[in-house]
């Protein structure tokens, strides 16, 4: 039988042989998944792959009556547990880092030499939206959310952040998208449109 | 502290621009991202819910990482 032909949840529910061999199958099926997308990560061992792939069947399991069918069975498992596995990489590398360490007085969006050269023609019009934006971080936002993006610009976990504002993941997120949002209010209040930043800032 | 380079700060900038009086949280993105990846891969346009999906990739660098690594796994199994 191929992992096509198989009918996914209702496989998983089943008990005895059918079952162990349908969690046996799956988990090769992510563990193969797992060794492709990380495979340029030298950080990463197979023991931790196995891992990952475990804590993800017991998450799959946990959660069969939220697949909606959708998508392919697999490909949503495959979405979960890279979502076990990055999480998991991400809290390792940052584990030692704390929110204040990165922000000290909030700086980070007002230091001249974090901002691009002026080498460029777009340059002008470059240092007058960051001007703006200098204006309203200082201006429309909160230590908190000042704290928050300065951490996501550093590549703090998303978890990390709301564990460390005493957040959840979903109100974190909140918090960050209320300031970009005031922020590009307050960049349009200044005639800076989305097609002016796009033309400024495209790689 | 550790200092943001042009890169950053330019990516910054280019997510405030993409961002949307409304978005979808990470949660409500995860729910949705196999399909939106399987509607990615047959070239498909994505209706309007996994339009709100491609927004919250762009300005969601765990999530869309997190996508690119899908996406990797569904080309090399195809």
């Amino acid at each position: 039988m191929t992992s096509v032909e198989i009918n996914w949840p209702e496989a998983l529910r089943s008990t005895g042989g059918e079952y162990a061999a349908t969690v046996d199958a799956l988990r090769q099926i992510l563990l193969s998944g797992l060794r492709i997308a990380l495979r340029d990560r030298r950080d990463v061992g197979e023991a931790q792959l196995e891992d990952f792939t475990q804590d993800a069947l017991l998450r799959i399991l946990d959660q069969l009556d939220q697949f909606r069918g959708r998508s392919k069975f697999t490909t949503w498992a495959h979405t979960i547990t890279l979502n076990i596995a990055f999480t998991e990489l991400r809290r390792k590398r940052w584990q030692d880092v704390s929110l204040d360490a990165l922000t000290a007085d909030g700086r980070l969006l007002h230091e001249p030499a974090t901002m691009p050269d002026s080498s460029s023609l777009e340059d002008a019009e470059s240092n007058r939206i960051l001007a703006a934006l200098r204006e309203a971080v200082a201006t429309h936002l909160t230590e908190r959310q000042r704290a928050a993006i300065a951490g996501e610009l550093s590549g703090l976990p998303f978890d990390q952040i709301s564990q460390l504002l005493g957040l959840n993941r979903n109100a974190a997120y909140k918090l960050l998208h209320d300031a970009r949002r005031a922020l590009k209010r307050h960049l349009v209040a200044r005639g800076v449109s989305a097609d002016d930043i796009r033309t400024a800032f495209s790689p | 502290m550790i200092p943001l380079n042009a890169r950053q700060i330019a990516e910054f900038v280019r997510m405030v621009g993409q961002t949307r009086e409304q978005e979808m949280v990470c949660d409500q993105c995860l729910r949705h991202l196999s399909e939106f990846a399987e509607t990615r891969l047959t070239g498909k346009t994505p209706d309007e819910a996994l339009s709100a999906v491609a927004q919250h990739l762009s300005v969601c660098p765990e999530c869309a990482e997190e996508f690119d690594a899908l996406q990797k796994i569904l080309r090399d199994t195809r």
